[in-house]
């Protein structure tokens, strides 16, 4: 992980982007961990569900653990930063077996006390360029 | 093909009223660090802070919103809605969790609303829930779950 100078950062920077293409295997495994707080559905982890429910022919991958992923996207890129807000809205599915990147672009930038606050657009974009997941973040990164 | 109206009976949605705001469950949470370790592991994290075991692990934020066990929901029924889904989480992070925290988590249902665009009506529920960590009394997080249901 490589030092990142947050000075230079400014308004209009965009992430690198986090590649990551969810697995059914990946899938189950959030599923585990998230236990009993997201009802579990077959469309998850079965491509004839998700036909049938009518999402097409993979799997759902769960919007939280999409969340998880854009939170990822921004902690590699900022690593040092502590995480004020995540505000995520699942606009479409996204699918397994697919690639989306993860991405973050600064839009304001405050430094005070030391600390630098920046807040960010953040979505997940998928092969066609659309973006099933859309939001923003504040993140501040504290004066060391 | 016309668009299909819909009357004021049929935007209003159905759903125990009294329960608005009001506290619907809560629950004590304990963070163990395993528990903290194997969430950064399914989202593939491999920064010291959040994956590497000892007295500096730091819960991911993002753990959080999968925090709140079965609790309740109030059910809402929208009488156009045939589809529901998530729509969106929010978390607010006030301070850094960390293995060991005991989180009294409550929920309250926020927010019940409609409203209609050119793709006809659409349904909103939002539950929020307030996260204290039970050493020093501190809201450490509050966050948003939002689903949606449509024709």
């Amino acid at each position: 992980m490589g030092m990142v100078d947050y000075n230079r950062l400014d308004v209009g920077d965009g992430s690198p982007g986090l590649e990551v293409v969810f697995s059914v295997d990946d899938v189950r495994a959030f599923l585990k961990v998230a236990g009993d707080s997201i009802k579990v559905e077959a469309y998850f982890t079965d491509a004839a569900a998700a036909e049938r429910d009518g999402f097409g022919s993979k799997p759902v991958v769960p919007g939280r653990m999409g969340f998880g992923y854009l939170e990822r996207a921004v902690l590699d890129w900022m690593p040092e930063a502590r995480l004020e807000k995540l505000d995520v809205v699942y606009r479409s599915p996204t699918f397994v077996d697919t690639k989306h990147v993860g991405k973050a672009v600064i839009t304001d930038k405050v430094e005070r006390g030391g600390d630098i606050r920046f807040e960010l657009d953040v979505h997940m974009e998928s092969e066609d360029g659309t973006r099933p997941y859309r939001g923003a973040a504040v993140v501040v990164i504290p004066r060391t | 093909m016309a668009e299909r109206s819909y009357t004021g009976a049929e935007l209003e949605p159905q759903f125990d009223r009294s329960k608005l705001g009001k506290v619907l469950a809560e629950a004590d949470v304990e963070i163990t660090d395993e528990a903290a370790l194997r969430y950064a592991r399914t989202v593939g994290e491999t920064n010291p802070r959040f994956s590497r075991p000892g007295p500096g692990l730091e819960v991911m934020p993002g753990m959080l919103i999968i925090l709140d066990r079965p609790m309740d929901r109030v059910p809402v029924t929208f009488p156009f809605g045939k589809l529901a889904f998530p729509g969106g989480n929010t978390l607010e992070a006030y301070d850094l969790v960390r293995p060991g925290d005991i989180l009294h988590i409550a929920v309250r249902l926020t927010e019940v609303y409609v409203k209609t665009g050119r793709a006809g009506p659409m349904g909103f529920v939002v539950h929020e829930k307030e996260y204290v960590r039970r050493r020093d009394g501190k809201l450490v997080a509050r966050s948003k779950d939002t689903y949606l249901t449509r024709p």
